[in-house]
């Protein structure tokens, strides 16, 4: 199915509605590429930012794509706003219509949150991730700059490593990437990498990592994060180094001149070695860049061009 | 709402010679083809645009460049549309600046895909000059805008609908008048 | 003195099961007779029960009700309005209470349905005054729906109320395991970001609780079973199951629908298919797990909603048109007797006259805004399903019946 009326995860979306979106953010990244990367495409309309997540890059990335098509953008961070006052979301979601948005960008820290505001069908939803759920148009930027470096998705091979089980990047991307005829493997520690995550996200999952990488034509790297130490689930951060962390070694196991990938940000010296990053492999400026043209697709199709919501 | 064909009112050899006629115009106005591009409006503006250029070509021996503008972005009637339109690629030749353009596109009709071209074009630069072709113009402006090169004035009322068909795209070369059914 | 004519009688206890006239005098069965038969001298007042299925009253083992008294909250009276419109006579409340006061006050309640009240079993690290609780009317002791986690606590539970004849209802599940879950852990739960629980952690529990038992004696219930693998380990003790985990799985929470977010949670076909075969065998009770939610606590976030459901008016209907007739009068009347040491489950002479009279071919959806209980919540919403009570008897007298719809008086 393409794009509709809501983006809350790449469930209802197939290859040709990403591929839609895709070539929709090519024109897009055409235009951020001129002197003045400004159309006024949504010229009047308003884009509320609503993050009960912290978040810097995600919301920038939103803001410099509403500002690109001429849309105004409103912020409302969770902690400035009665949100904290513990007005429910559903509430938040009809206050932001009350106040004339157009569109909703939604970060949450529950699963099913961006699902939950859809259901309203007061305007339109983009979710910016719901939890460990699902971050949809980071999955569809990385598949935007896979497919500009290699001109073609069907027939790669996607390794992804790190804490699978909490990561909402992983799962996203492991979809989309799928769904593009991509083979994707998952690799990391078997507390956070449980088997029933490859019949999930239609992946293969194996816990060791020179395997893992082994005909590997893209390497995405996931940030592996303190709180999941302390529950217990992943030894310390040698340890992780040591088995799971990605240097030039162990990445020569790839594909010669595999693209390497991370969501961001990178915790230098534990996932990923910090040479690895100034390597022309690494892709992750690329992928900032291309953040903002898969996001001004998204709200220019949902806004513009979708049936919209009521 | 369905679209009956009424007449086709031109045809391969028509629009050849039209075309051919527009050629000489632009060139004899411009005085050369120096600094001079084509820019079709997508998508058959850009058809044109190139056979323009061909016929600038077989008498001047020299082809202005030319580019391709995606207005998509720039239009003021799309949530009036119930189609999705695609978002289309820009591409241009080079900077824009200083240069003269000839803006290209099929059917002029209200002004306004062509009050969005002209803020699509100078938000890419700053050109010398505008200037529009068209291989129709079939009248009911709603804007100020009026065509340099014309290849056929139609009269037509405002329940029909003008359909030029370009071999690029449609595999033939005419233009018919439809009757809205 | 009112008669119940014609109708099919169920009754496996006695071996009863076909056309059958039942005699009620002063609350209590004077006889039941082949239907036809001449009836016992006195003034009857006959309601015609031709077509209709006759059994005795189903007793609900697993319902909650919250002491708390705050308006949009189910009470005494929602609750046994809403039990005995769907057909049950008794229920086993739970109400997590350690008050005696609490406890007799609701063990006083008779009509609509007759409340059981189950006392809370423990209050920090110690037990309950279990004794005093047990004269003001607790018939058992539970802290559902939290799970029993201390090992020693439950030994000295089961040891303490079994002296009272009283047995002891546990929520099998490990804490540990469950860490904090919200559905069935699987490729689903992967999936949808959620944390799961696994079918595991209720088998650790259930097979470690069964074994306290057997090693300790005492009576044990499991309040209710969900995964597979819990089967082989129920050990001596009893096991219910909820009705909603006879017909739904974990699908039911696709949209992250925080109606079929319940604990224990809906778990996979083969689960629901061998919860089914445990309850048609008798192994199983069926429950109606009610646990009714301000509307407020579901209609929000998946992670954030409360779990339960209101199940009473359906967990009947799901249960009959499950198990069919005979085993469904197990599971939900005779079983729940037994398990419990309560009156009931069967029709006797001299038995107290407690009485459902269903139509089991009555096709209805499910409409949760309909109900009558204060919980609007079902996972269930907006399904058909087949069978509904048209008359409950309590006690020998009509608690609730739809009069105009299937009876006819003499």
């Amino acid at each position: 199915m393409a794009l509709g009326a809501h983006l809350c995860d790449l469930d209802d979306l197939d290859a040709q509605g990403i591929t839609d979106v895709l070539d929709t953010a090519e024109s897009m990244a055409e235009i951020l590429a001129r002197p003045i990367p400004r159309v006024p495409a949504l010229r009047g309309r308003t884009v509320m930012l609503l993050f009960y997540e912290a978040s810097t890059r995600t919301r920038h990335s939103f803001e410099l794509a509403c500002k690109a098509l001429g849309a105004d953008s409103l912020s409302l961070a969770a902690a400035t706003s009665s949100v904290v006052k513990g007005e429910s979301l559903i509430d938040t979601v009809r206050t932001a219509r009350a106040l004339g948005a157009d569109a909703v960008v939604l970060r949450h820290p529950a699963s099913g949150a961006a699902r939950l505001a859809a259901t309203l069908n007061l305007l339109p939803v983009i979710n910016a991730g719901d939890g460990i759920h699902a971050h949809p148009t980071q999955a569809l930027l990385d598949v935007f700059t896979v497919r500009r470096r290699f001109g073609r998705l069907a027939g790669l091979q996607l390794t992804i490593v790190g804490d699978i089980l909490h990561s909402r990047v992983a799962r996203s991307s492991a979809l989309a990437f799928a769904r593009m005829g991509v083979k994707v493997v998952l690799c990391g520690p078997p507390t956070v990498v449980p088997p029933e995550a490859g019949p999930a996200l239609g992946a293969r999952v194996c816990h060791d990592l020179t395997e893992a990488l082994r005909g590997a034509d893209v390497v995405m790297a996931l940030r592996i994060q303190k709180e999941r130490q302390d529950r217990g689930l992943l030894p310390s951060a040698a340890e992780y180094r040591a088995l799971w962390g990605l240097d030039a070694g162990r990445l020569a196991a790839a594909c010669p001149g595999a693209v390497l990938l991370h969501p961001g940000p990178v915790n230098r010296g534990v996932e990923l070695a910090p040479e690895l990053l100034d390597r022309p492999e690494a892709a992750v400026d690329s992928q900032v860049r291309a953040g903002v043209a898969v996001r001004m697709a998204v709200l220019y199709m949902l806004l513009e061009q979708g049936a919209g919501a009521a | 709402m369905g679209l009956a064909e009424k007449a086709v009112i031109m045809d391969e050899a028509a629009i050849g010679r039209a075309l051919r006629r527009m050629s000489h115009e632009i060139v004899e106005r411009h005085g050369g083809t120096g600094g001079l591009w084509l820019v079709g409006i997508r998508r058959r503006g850009v058809p044109l645009a190139q056979r323009l250029a061909r016929e600038i070509n077989a008498f001047e021996g020299l082809s202005p460049p030319i580019g391709e503008l995606d207005i998509t972005l720039y239009r003021d009637d799309l949530t009036t549309k119930h189609d999705r339109p695609r978002v289309g690629r820009t591409l241009m030749p080079g900077d824009p600046g200083g240069k003269t353009i000839v803006l290209v596109d099929d059917v002029l009709f209200t002004g306004r895909t062509v009050r969005a071209a002209l803020d699509a074009l100078v938000d890419l630069g700053r050109p010398a000059e505008i200037q529009l072709a068209v291989l129709i113009d079939r009248g009911h402006r709603e804007l100020p805008i009026r065509a340099d090169y014309v290849g056929k004035n139609v009269p037509t009322s405002r329940r029909e609908v003008i359909e030029v068909r370009v071999r690029e795209i449609d595999l033939r070369d005419e233009v018919a008048i439809m009757d809205q059914s | 003195m009112i008669a119940l004519s014609g109708g099919c009688l169920c009754d496996p206890a006695q071996g009863l099961w076909g056309p059958a006239d039942i005699y009620i005098r002063a609350g209590r069965i004077l006889a039941v007779v082949p239907s036809g038969s001449p009836a016992p001298d006195g003034a009857w007042q006959v309601y015609d029960c031709t077509g209709r299925l006759v059994v005795p009253g189903p007793i609900d083992t697993l319902c909650r009700l919250s002491p708390a008294a705050e308006p949009w909250r189910e009470d005494a009276d929602t609750l046994a309005a809403a039990a005995s419109s769907a057909g049950y006579t008794s229920l086993l409340v739970y109400t997590g209470s350690a008050d005696p006061d609490i406890i007799s006050g609701l063990a006083r309640v008779r009509r609509p349905v007759r409340l059981l009240p189950v006392a809370a079993l423990s209050a920090g690290d110690g037990l309950c005054d279990l004794g005093r609780l047990a004269a003001a009317g607790a018939v058992a002791y539970s802290d559902w729906p939290e799970p029993t986690s201390d090992p020693l606590r439950l030994r000295r539970g089961l040891a303490y109320a079994g002296a009272l004849g009283r047995p002891v209802v546990v929520h099998p599940e490990d804490a540990s395991l469950a860490q904090g879950g919200v559905m069935h852990e699987g490729s689903r739960s992967f999936a949808m970001g959620l944390r799961g629980v696994p079918g595991v952690a209720e088998v650790v529990a259930v097979a470690r609780d069964a074994a306290l038992q057997r090693a300790f004696g005492g009576r044990l219930h499991f309040a209710a079973v969900s995964a597979a693998e819990s089967l082989p380990f129920l050990g001596d003790a009893s096991a219910s199951v909820m009705a909603h985990h006879l017909v739904l799985t974990e699908a039911a929470v696709a949209g992250y629908d925080t109606a079929a977010k319940l604990s224990p949670p809906l778990r996979t076909e083969a689960d629901r298919a061998a919860l089914l075969q445990a309850a048609r065998s008798g192994r199983l009770l069926v429950a109606s797990g009610h646990r009714p939610t301000p509307p407020e606590e579901k209609a929000c976030e998946y992670d954030y909603a409360a779990f339960g459901a209101s199940a009473l008016e359906t967990a009947l209907a799901v249960a009959l048109e499950s198990l069919g007739p005979e085993a469904f009068v197990h599971a939900t009347s005779l079983g729940p007797a037994r398990a419990f040491g309560l009156d009931g489950g069967t029709l006797p002479p001299g038995a107290p006259a407690d009485i459902a009279v269903l139509d089991a071919d009555a096709l209805w959806t499910v409409r949760p805004e309909a109900f009558l209980s204060r919980g609007r919540t079902s996972p269930l919403a907006g399904r058909s399903v087949r069978g509904r009570a048209v008359l409950t008897i309590v006690g020998g007298e009509v608690a609730s019946g739809d009069l105009d719809c299937c009876i006819k008086m003499h």
